[in-house]
C-alpha cells in the first residue's frame, strides 16, 4: 500500500507499520514535484493501492496507467456556500486543477465540503484524516508548569488569537517543517495542545485527533464537523483570544483540573488510529471498485 | 573584594535569553529573570534583592513599569529591542500595549541610566563549530511570522527542508534546534533596514546565514560571512544550491563563525557594563 503526499503534513496521517495484511510505504510528493519520478518509484514498489493526499497536486494523467487502485484523499477546507473566505476560494481554484481520471475513488476529510468538491470530483466517502499509530501515547501527568504547543502555520487569524497567550506563557509555536521522529518527540514533551483554524471559517483540523492521540489536553476553536468529538468532554472549546488566554491560565495554575477531558479525548482518539481505519477503508475500497467499477477503467 | 561583575538581566527567555550566559564566564556573574510586558514588577524586585547585582539590564525599554525601574537600588540600563510579535496586533484589546492605564505606567528611556542600542550579544554556550547536520542541510527560521515574511519564505518552505519556530524556543530546546540545522534564514516584517535579534546567534552556532541586506551591517560582509538575498526566488535558488553542494558554503560558515566572536557575551558584556561594576 503506497501513501503519497508531502511528508511534513501527511506522514502523520498514514499507516506506518504493517497492519491486517497492509504493507505500507510513504512516497514524498508535493505541489510542483517530479511526477515521473514519483511514478517510477511507485512502479518499483508495485502497490495494490495508492492513497494520495491532496489529489489536486498530482499532474494530469499521471496515474492513468498505474496498475493499482488509487484513492484520492481531500485534506483541505473548501467553500460551503457562496460567501466564502478568500482562502477557501483559492483552495477551490486549486481543487479545480484535479484530474479526476487519476483516481478510482475520492474521500474528503470533511462531509460538509462534499457538495462543493462534488463539482469537480465524485466524493465516495467522508472521514477524518487518520492518525499514525506511533503518535498514540498514554495520558501522563502534566508538567509544572504544563508545556503548551501549537503546531501550525502563522496566519493573521491565528496570531490574533495567540498573542495574549504567547504573552502569558511559554507557548511553543512550530510554524512549519516538523515531521517524523522529531514531531513524535516534540509531542511527547508537551501536555497541552492548541488547535486554531487557518482563518475565520469552521473546519476540523487533523491536529486535533493527532494531539488527542498523544494524550494532550486539546484546546480548540469550535470544530465543524465534530467527527464524534464533544466540546467540554473530549476537548476544551474557546471562541476568542480572551477565552484561550483564560483557559491556559487555568490549566497553568491548576494542571489537573481537566484531567478527565484528557482521558476522554485520548479514548476517542482510538477512532482515528491508522491501523484501524485503513484496513477497513481499503477493504471497502477494493470491494466497491470490484463491484461497481471505476471511471479509471 | 571580588572583581566579578554581577548583572541581572530582565526579559523573556524565548526572545533574549540567548544573549545571557547561563554558565559563569570570567569576570561576569549573570542572572536572568523572566518578565513579560503587562506583569507587575514584584518578581523582578525579588530577584534583584536575592542576587544583589551591581547593575540591572532590561531588554526592551518599555517592558517594565517605571515604578519598578525606580525602585531598583542599582543602575538600571535598557537594551533597546522590540517584542517578537507579528505586525497587526497594535490594537489587540487583550494586549497591555493597547491599555492606556498600562501605557501610562511603563518606563521610558528617561527612566534608565542608559539605553543600549546595539545588536544583542550571544551567550558563550551557543558558540559551535560549523558542522554537517545528520538530517541534511535543513534551514532554520526562528521568530514570528507575518505577511511579508511568509511571502518571502513560502516557496522555500514547500521546496526545501525549512523549520520555522515562531515562538517559545529557549534553553535546551533552542540548542537542539540550532544543532539540527545547517542554514539560518533571517527576513524582516517590512522593508525598513534592520539587524535581526538572532543574526549573531545563527553565526555563532556555525550556521550558514542567509539574510536580507543588513543595515547596520555591524561589521558583517555579504558574500564573506553570510549570504544576502533580495526576494523569494533568490532564496529558493540559493537553498537549492546549498542542498546540492553543502560543502561549497563551508568557508562562508567558517568566516561567519569567526565574525560572531564580535558578539560573544563574555567579551561584550564585561566591557560594556564595566563602568557599573565593582571597579567602575
Amino acid at each position: 500500500m503506497a501513501f503519497v503526499g508531502q511528508t511534513t503534513f501527511f506522514h502523520a496521517c498514514s499507516l506506518q507499520v504493517p497492519a491486517v495484511g497492509l504493507i505500507p510505504r510513504f512516497f514524498e510528493f508535493r505541489a510542483g514535484g517530479d511526477g515521473e519520478a514519483l511514478l517510477a518509484d511507485l512502479r518499483s514498489f508495485v502497490p495494490h493501492v495508492a492513497v494520495v493526499f491532496r489529489p489536486e497536486v498530482v499532474p494530469p494523467g499521471l496515474f492513468g496507467e498505474l496498475p493499482a487502485v488509487t484513492l484520492g484523499f481531500l485534506s483541505e477546507p473548501l467553500p460551503r456556500g457562496n460567501d466564502a473566505h478568500a482562502d477557501l476560494q483559492r483552495r477551490m481554484r486549486d481543487l479545480r486543477q484535479t484530474d479526476a481520471s487519476n483516481f478510482d475513488r475520492v474521500v474528503s476529510f470533511d462531509p460538509l465540503i462534499a457538495a462543493t468538491a462534488g463539482e469537480v470530483l465524485e466524493i465516495w466517502r467522508s472521514l477524518a484524516l487518520p492518525v499514525a499509530d506511533r503518535f498514540f501515547a498514554p495520558v501522563t501527568p502534566m508538567g509544572h508548569p504544563p508545556r503548551v504547543l501549537f503546531v501550525g502555520r502563522s496566519t493573521p487569524h491565528r496570531e490574533w488569537l495567540l498573542a495574549p497567550a504567547k504573552l502569558d506563557c511559554d507557548l511553543l509555536h512550530v510554524a512549519f517543517g516538523l515531521s517524523g521522529d522529531e514531531l513524535v518527540e516534540l509531542m511527547h514533551r508537551h501536555d497541552v495542545a492548541l488547535n486554531l483554524h487557518n482563518e475565520n471559517y469552521p473546519s476540523f483540523e487533523n491536529r486535533v485527533s493527532l494531539h488527542l492521540a498523544a494524550g494532550h489536553l486539546v484546546i480548540s476553536e469550535a470544530l465543524d464537523p465534530q467527527h464524534g468529538l464533544e466540546p467540554g468532554i473530549d476537548y476544551l472549546q474557546v471562541n476568542n483570544a480572551s477565552e484561550l488566554r483564560r483557559a491556559l491560565n487555568v490549566v497553568v495554575r491548576f494542571p489537573r483540573v481537566h484531567h478527565r477531558v484528557r482521558v476522554r479525548g485520548r479514548r476517542k482518539a482510538e477512532g482515528f488510529r491508522a491501523s484501524r481505519v485503513y484496513p477497513r477503508l481499503i477493504a471497502d475500497l477494493l470491494a466497491d471498485v470490484d463491484a461497481f467499477g471505476s471511471p479509471r477503467s | 573584594m571580588s572583581d566579578t561583575l554581577r548583572v541581572s538581566f530582565v526579559g523573556r527567555a524565548s526572545e533574549t535569553g540567548h544573549a545571557v550566559p547561563a554558565a559563569p564566564v570570567p569576570g561576569l556573574d549573570a542572572s536572568f529573570v523572566e518578565h513579560r510586558a503587562g506583569q507587575a514588577g514584584s518578581r523582578v524586585l525579588a530577584h534583584v534583592a536575592e542576587h544583589d547585582p551591581h547593575v540591572v539590564v532590561v531588554f526592551g525599554v518599555s517592558s517594565l513599569p517605571a515604578a519598578t525601574v525606580r525602585a531598583i537600588g542599582v543602575p538600571v540600563l535598557a537594551w533597546a529591542c522590540r517584542p517578537d510579535r507579528p505586525p497587526g496586533l497594535e490594537h489587540h484589546p487583550d494586549l497591555p500595549d493597547s491599555d492606556p492605564r498600562h501605557q501610562a505606567g511603563v518606563a521610558s528611556a528617561a527612566d534608565y541610566a542608559r539605553v543600549i542600542d546595539r545588536p544583542l550579544p550571544v551567550a558563550d554556550e551557543h558558540f559551535a563549530t560549523p558542522r554537517r547536520a545528520p538530517a541534511g542541510p535543513r534551514a532554520l527560521v526562528i521568530g514570528h511570522s507575518g505577511e511579508r515574511i511568509e511571502e518571502l519564505l513560502i516557496d522555500s518552505k514547500h521546496r526545501h527542508e525549512v523549520l520555522h519556530v515562531a515562538a517559545g524556543l529557549h534553553g535546551k530546546a533552542l540548542a537542539a534546534v540550532l544543532a539540527g540545522a545547517e542554514v539560518a534564514i533571517d527576513v524582516r516584517d517590512d522593508d525598513r533596514p534592520g539587524f535581526g535579534p538572532r543574526l549573531a546567534l545563527y553565526l555563532a552556532a556555525g550556521l550558514l546565514l542567509i539574510s536580507e541586506p543588513l543595515d547596520p551591517a555591524v561589521g558583517l560582509c555579504p558574500g564573506e560571512d553570510h549570504l544576502e538575498i533580495h526576494g523569494s526566488a533568490e532564496l529558493v535558488e540559493l537553498l537549492g544550491r546549498v542542498r546540492a553542494d553543502p560543502g561549497a558554503f563551508h568557508e562562508i560558515r567558517e568566516q561567519g563563525r569567526l565574525s560572531a566572536e564580535a558578539f560573544r557575551a563574555s567579551r561584550v558584556l564585561p566591557e560594556l557594563l564595566a563602568p557599573y561594576g565593582p571597579r567602575g
